[in-house]
C-alpha cells in the first residue's frame, strides 16, 4: 500500500491513521478513568490506557526507525509468528481455567474462597469460554488466515502496518474481556460476554481484519481464489454481521459498564441463539475448515480430494447454518414453528457436514501409510473424524424429542467439547505443528516422539472427558424427568447433583490430561522455532512476485 | 444494579431463557420458597444448608454496599426499550433502591405508594447498610411472585 521503489516510507497513511485511533482511544479511556462510576470500570479504563499508550510507543519507535527496505516482494511472516505465539499462549492459559472450573466442580469444598468472588465459578467460565474460543481459536484463526491467503494468492498481505493493528488490537480486546470477566463484569450473554465498550473495540480490529484479508485477495497474482479463502471469508463476514445485531444495546452511562439489550424477552433469546450457533457455525466450523482445506491437502502432499464437492460443501454450509439457532430454545416461549424450522435445518445440516468431512478424509487416498510415520497429519485427520462425530450428534440432540433429554444436562457440555476439543482443537493444533517449522524456518519439528505423546496424552483425554459427560448428562436428563408412581418427581435436583460427582471428577482428570498434552506441544515449538531443529528454507517461502508456476 | 426491584426483561419469558445448561436448578419460580435467612446462609456457605451442592459462595456480596448512584440513569435507559417506568419513578430512583431494603426509612411509605405490592424488609439481616446482598435476595424474592394465578389467559374457572 505504501511501497515505493527501493524502500517504504515511515510515515505512511497506514501508520498515521492507527496513530490516531490509538490517540482517539486513549483519550476516551483516561476519560472514562476519570469519570468512571465504579472501581471495575475504571480499572478497565486504566487498563486500555496503558495498551494504547504502549501501542503508540512501539508505532513511534517504528517511525523512528526511519525508512527500510522493499519488502513488497516478500511474504509478511512476523505477524503470522506472533499469531502463533499468541495461540499457543493462550491456549494453554484456556485449557488451564478450564481445568480448574472442572476441578472446582468436582471438589467444591476445596477450591472455593468465600471471600474473594473473582475465584468463583460464575466469573471464571466466561473466561474459560473465552480463551479458548476467542483467544485461542481466535488467534489461531486470523494467524492462519494470514498464512494461508498470502501462499494461495501469492500475494503480500495488503494494508502495511494494519495486520499489526489486527493482531495488537485483537489481544487487546482478550485482556480487556479476561480481567472485565474476573472483576465482575458481564453482558450476561453467552460468547457475547464483552461490554459494550469492548464491543465497539471489537468491532473496529474486526473491520480491519475483513480489508486486511480483503484487499490481499484483491491484490492476487492467482487468478482462481481458493477454497479455504471462501471459508476464512465467510467467518469473517458473518461474524461481523452476528456480532453487531446481538450487541445492540443503549449503555447506562458512557462511564459505565453497564448497558441493556436492545431486545426483550424471546426476541431477546432467539437473537442471542442466532448468534450463539453462529459463533459456532461460522467462528468454530467455517473458519477452521479453512484451515483442514489447507493444511490436510499440504500436509499430506495430495491435492483435495475433490475440488467440486468442496465448493458444495461451502455454500450448503453457509446457507444452512444460519437458520439453526432456534433449536437451542426447544420447550421454551419461542413459537413452536420456529423451533421445528431451527431444527429441520440442524438435520439437513448433515449432509454439507458429512460431505466435507468425506472430503477431508479422503484427500488421504494413497497417503493413508502416512498416519502411522506421522502424528501430526494424524492429528488432523482424527480432527476430521471428531468433526463428522460432533456434526452428527448435533444434529441429533437438535430434534426436539432427544432435546427434552439432552437439553440443560451436561451431554450438551460433552457434545461441545468433542467439537472444541477433537475438532478445534486438533486440526488448530495440527496447523500450529506445519506453521512453526514453516515460518522459522527449519526442516522438521524439533521432536516427532513428543507429538506421539501430546497425541495420545489429549486423545485418552478428549475420551474421558466426552464418554463421563454422556454418562452423565443422560443419567440427568432420566432423573429431572422421573416420577414415582403418585406422580411425584421421583429426585430432588440436589440429588442429581451428587450423582454428578463421579463423573465430574473424571472429566477433570482428561482436562488435565489435555492440558498435559498442550504443554508439550508448548515446549516442542519453542524448541523448534529457538532453533533445536536443522535449519531449512522451503520453495513456497522464495519472495511472492518471483515465485516460480511450480513452486507449491 | 437496578434488580432490586424491576423485573428483569430477560425473565419474563419463563424458565431457564436460553440457558445452556442446568448446573444449579431452575429458579424460575423461587420466589417465596424459602426464607431471606435461607437465602442468606446459602449465599454465605451453600453447603452449610444444602451438603451436595456445588455452588460457589457468595459471602462477600454482604460486604459490598449497593451503588444506588446511577439508578435513575438504569430506569431510563429502561424506558427507552419500552419499560413503563413513571417519571416520579425515574426522579426517586436511588431513593426507591433504598427504601426497599429500610422498612423503617423515611421514604418507605412513598416507596409503598410507587411500587404497591413489592415485598420491603431487611434482606440481609443487616439493616445498619443496604448492601448486595440485599439486592440479590430481594431479586430471587419476586422470581415468579408477579404471576397472577388467578386471572391468567384461556384459564378455565
Amino acid at each position: 500500500m505504501n511501497a515505493e521503489i527501493g524502500g517504504r516510507k515511515a510515515w505512511g497513511g497506514d501508520a498515521l491513521a492507527i496513530f490516531v485511533i490509538i490517540l482517539l482511544g486513549a483519550f476516551y479511556a483516561l476519560w472514562g478513568a476519570a469519570h468512571a462510576t465504579d472501581r471495575a470500570f475504571a480499572i478497565q479504563m486504566w487498563t486500555a490506557l496503558a495498551a494504547f499508550v504502549a501501542g503508540g510507543v512501539m508505532l513511534l519507535f517504528f517511525i523512528g526507525a526511519g525508512p527500510r527496505a522493499d519488502d513488497s516482494g516478500k511474504y509478511a511472516n512476523g505477524v503470522i509468528k506472533a499469531g502463533v505465539i499468541a495461540s499457543m499462549f493462550w491456549g494453554v492459559a484456556g485449557f488451564l481455567v478450564g481445568v480448574i472450573i472442572a476441578a472446582q466442580l468436582a471438589f467444591p469444598n476445596i477450591l472455593y474462597f468465600e471471600d474473594l468472588g473473582w475465584t468463583n465459578f460464575g466469573r471464571l467460565r466466561p473466561l474459560h469460554t473465552s480463551a479458548v474460543i476467542f483467544a485461542f481459536g481466535g488467534n489461531v484463526l486470523i494467524a492462519t488466515s494470514f498464512y494461508v491467503v498470502q501462499r494461495t494468492c501469492r500475494a503480500r498481505l495488503a494494508g502495511g502496518l494494519w495486520p499489526w493493528f489486527v493482531f495488537w488490537g485483537y489481544q487487546l480486546v482478550i485482556v480487556m474481556a479476561g480481567t472485565g470477566y474476573l472483576l465482575g463484569i458481564t453482558q450476561g450473554r453467552e460468547y457475547a460476554e464483552l461490554p459494550w465498550y469492548t464491543d465497539i473495540w471489537l468491532t473496529i480490529v474486526w473491520v480491519a481484519y475483513l480489508l486486511v484479508f480483503l484487499a490481499t485477495i484483491w491484490r492476487r497474482e492467482e487468478k482462481h481464489i481458493y477454497v479455504a479463502n471462501w471459508f476464512y471469508l465467510a467467518f469473517i463476514v458473518t461474524i461481523a454481521m452476528l456480532h453487531i445485531v446481538n450487541n445492540l444495546a443503549i449503555p447506562v452511562s458512557f462511564a459505565s459498564w453497564f448497558s441493556y439489550s436492545a431486545f426483550a424477552g424471546v426476541q431477546d433469546a432467539l437473537t442471542q441463539w442466532w448468534y450463539g450457533h453462529n459463533a459456532v457455525g461460522f467462528f468454530l466450523t467455517a473458519g477452521f475448515l479453512g484451515l483442514m482445506y489447507y493444511f490436510i491437502p499440504k500436509q499430506a502432499e495430495r491435492p483435495v480430494y475433490s475440488y467440486r464437492l468442496s465448493i458444495i460443501h461451502f455454500w450448503a454450509l453457509i446457507f444452512l447454518y444460519i437458520w439453526a439457532g432456534p433449536h437451542h430454545l426447544h420447550y421454551t416461549a419461542l413459537p413452536q414453528w420456529a423451533q421445528t424450522l431451527g431444527f429441520t435445518f440442524s438435520i439437513i445440516l448433515w449432509m454439507p457436514s458429512w460431505g466435507g468431512m468425506i472430503n477431508g478424509l479422503m484427500t488421504l487416498s494413497g497417503a493413508w501409510d502416512k498416519l502411522r510415520t506421522d502424528p501430526v497429519l494424524r492429528m488432523m485427520v482424527v480432527a476430521v473424524a471428531f468433526y463428522g462425530m460432533s456434526t452428527f450428534e448435533g444434529p441429533v440432540m437438535s430434534i426436539r424429542a432427544v432435546n427434552s433429554l439432552s437439553h440443560y444436562t451436561d451431554w450438551t457440555i460433552g457434545h461441545v467439547h468433542s467439537g472444541a476439543l477433537g475438532w478445534v482443537g486438533y486440526i488448530s493444533f495440527g496447523a500450529l505443528y506445519c506453521l512453526v517449522p514453516w515460518l522459522w524456518k527449519r526442516k522438521a519439528l524439533f521432536s516427532n516422539a513428543l507429538v506421539e505423546w501430546h497425541f495420545w496424552l489429549s486423545t485418552i483425554g478428549i475420551v474421558l472427558y466426552i464418554t463421563s459427560m454422556w454418562v452423565a448428562g443422560v443419567m440427568q436428563g432420566l432423573m429431572w424427568r422421573a416420577y414415582n408412581e403418585l406422580g411425584f418427581l421421583e429426585y430432588a435436583f440436589v440429588e442429581s447433583v451428587e450423582a454428578m460427582n463421579p463423573y465430574y471428577i473424571i472429566r477433570a482428570l482428561g482436562g488435565v490430561l489435555f492440558l498435559l498434552g498442550a504443554l508439550v506441544m508448548a515446549y516442542n515449538l519453542w524448541r523448534t522455532a529457538r532453533g533445536d531443529a536443522p535449519a531449512h528454507e522451503r520453495e513456497t517461502d522464495r519472495p511472492a512476485q518471483a515465485a516460480p508456476v511450480a513452486a507449491e | 444494579m437496578a434488580i432490586i426491584r424491576s423485573r428483569p426483561r430477560a425473565c419474563t419469558i419463563g424458565p431457564s431463557n436460553g440457558a445452556q445448561k442446568r448446573t444449579g436448578p431452575d429458579l424460575a419460580r423461587v420466589g417465596g420458597r424459602y426464607s431471606d435467612e435461607w437465602h442468606r446462609a446459602h449465599m454465605e456457605d451453600p453447603r452449610s444448608v444444602v451438603p451436595e451442592s456445588v455452588m460457589p459462595p457468595y459471602a462477600f456480596l454482604a460486604n459490598a454496599d449497593l451503588d444506588v448512584a446511577r439508578m435513575g440513569d438504569h430506569l431510563r435507559v429502561n424506558r427507552t426499550l419500552g419499560v413503563p417506568y413513571t417519571d416520579e419513578q425515574l426522579a426517586n430512583a436511588a431513593l426507591d433502591a433504598r427504601a426497599q431494603a429500610e422498612p423503617l426509612g423515611s421514604n418507605a411509605y412513598d416507596f409503598e405508594q410507587r411500587y404497591p405490592g413489592a415485598a420491603v424488609r431487611d434482606f440481609d439481616g443487616n439493616p445498619a447498610r443496604v448492601t448486595e446482598m440485599d439486592a440479590l435476595i430481594a431479586y430471587l424474592q419476586m422470581l415468579g411472585a408477579g404471576v397472577d394465578f388467578q386471572n391468567l389467559p384461556g384459564r378455565r374457572a
